[in-house]
This record gives C-alpha cells, sequence and structure tokens, in this order.
C-alpha cells in the first residue's frame, strides 16, 4: 500500500531536513498517491523541461528510472525513521494534541458553568482566558 | 491519457485525511481532479472509508484506473 498516514505524518513533522528533491517525491508519493513510475515520469518531464530551457547541468542530462525514485524514497524514509527514534516528535506532537484538545473541553465546560452559575467575576474571566489559551494553542499545533 | 482513482491528502499537519479522486494522470500537482467520490479517514479507530459504489464502479467500468491504494479501500468496502 503506498499510501501511508504514518510516513504522511512523518513528513510534516520533519520534511525540513530531507532534501527538497526527497521531500517532494515523498509528498507525491504519499500525499498524491502516485506510482514510482508516474514520480519518475513527471521528474524526467521536468528535467527536459529544464534543459530545453538551457538550464543545463550534468545531473539534468540524466534521466532517472522508477528503481531510482524508488532508492530515493527509501532513503529520505529512513531519514525520518531516524529522527523519529532520535526525537520522538510525532509522538511527542500527538500527546500534546490530545491534552491540549482535553484543555479546551474543560476550559470551555468550566466557562459556561461559571457564567451559568453566577460564579464570581474572576472565575469566568479565568476559565475564559484558559478557553481562550487552549484555543491559541491548538491553532499553533497546526501550523 | 488515462483516467486514475486516488487518494489526494487534504487535513492539517499531522492529522492526514484523503479525498478519493478521479483524475488525469497527467495533472498530478495542479490540485485539479474530474470528480470527488469518497473521503478516507486514517486517523479514527477503526478507519472511516466512505465511497459512493455506483460511481466507483462506472468509472472502472468506463478504463478508470485505481492506484493500489483505493484498489485495496474499495475491496474493504466490498465494491470491488
Amino acid at each position: 500500500m503506498a499510501v501511508n498516514p504514518e510516513f504522511s505524518v512523518l513528513l510534516d513533522i520533519y520534511g525540513n531536513i530531507l532534501t527538497e528533491k526527497e521531500r517532494s517525491m515523498l509528498d507525491y508519493y504519499y500525499n498524491d498517491d502516485l506510482s514510482l513510475r508516474e514520480i519518475s515520469d513527471n521528474e524526467n518531464a521536468e528535467r527536459r523541461e529544464r534543459r530545453d530551457l538551457g538550464e543545463q547541468t550534468a545531473r539534468e542530462n540524466d534521466t532517472i528510472t522508477r528503481q531510482g525514485v524508488r532508492d530515493t524514497i527509501k532513503r529520505a524514509e529512513n531519514k525520518l525513521i531516524a529522527m523519529e527514534e532520535k526525537l520522538g516528535l510525532v509522538r511527542k506532537y500527538r500527546e500534546m494534541s490530545q491534552i491540549v484538545a482535553e484543555i479546551h473541553k474543560n476550559a470551555e465546560k468550566a466557562a459556561v458553568r461559571a457564567y451559568q452559575t453566577r460564579s464570581p467575576k474572576e472565575i469566568i474571566t479565568a476559565a475564559s482566558e484558559i478557553d481562550t489559551l487552549a484555543e491559541k494553542l491548538e491553532e499553533y499545533l497546526q501550523q | 491519457m488515462a483516467v486514475k482513482i486516488r487518494l489526494r491528502r487534504i487535513g492539517s499537519k499531522g492529522n492526514p485525511f484523503y479525498r478519493v479522486v478521479v483524475a488525469d494522470s497527467r495533472y498530478p500537482r495542479d490540485g485539479r481532479f474530474i470528480e470527488e467520490i469518497g473521503t478516507y479517514n486514517p486517523m479514527t479507530d477503526p478507519s472511516e472509508v466512505k465511497i459512493d459504489a455506483d460511481k466507483a464502479k462506472a468509472w472502472i467500468a468506463n478504463g478508470a484506473q485505481p492506484t493500489d491504494t483505493v484498489k485495496n479501500l474499495l475491496k474493504k468496502e466490498g465494491i470491488l
């Protein structure tokens, strides 16, 4: 199965450590569901275009095979796996998102309840403030 | 010019969510597609697949090629 949500998420988090080529190939592979053949065909068409525009370099002269794309993707996947083993950001990101969602839910409930029960103003304000901050954190995590 | 049935990711960072689209294989990247025939959410447990079976069958009968991933989803849904 080509599309793999796990790798899609690894790419979201660690994509910047890859080369541009690796990143775009993984993006095609996991997010656009292209086959290795389609990726190599597109890549070769792009190189041909650049060659025709006169941007000729030694590498643009080559074509990439399906196998070449496969090797690039495998190498990039290994880099992503190694990063997750070292840093564990995906795991932390997931846990953090869940916690923030819980905080948000509870703060909202508390704010509404505090208002309904005519609690002291500072309790209503504090609960609303936590609610707003949790919402901000959620947005921040999505960026 | 082959017509394909493939997934296309939408959904925010860390939260993959896919559309099942019928698209021309020549334009993979410009976001264009011919028709959306379903969605796939892998993040729920179990994952949630919604595909319009009639449309999927009609497209396949007309020569559209599902990718391996889509083929798996179609099988799972009993459409193929």
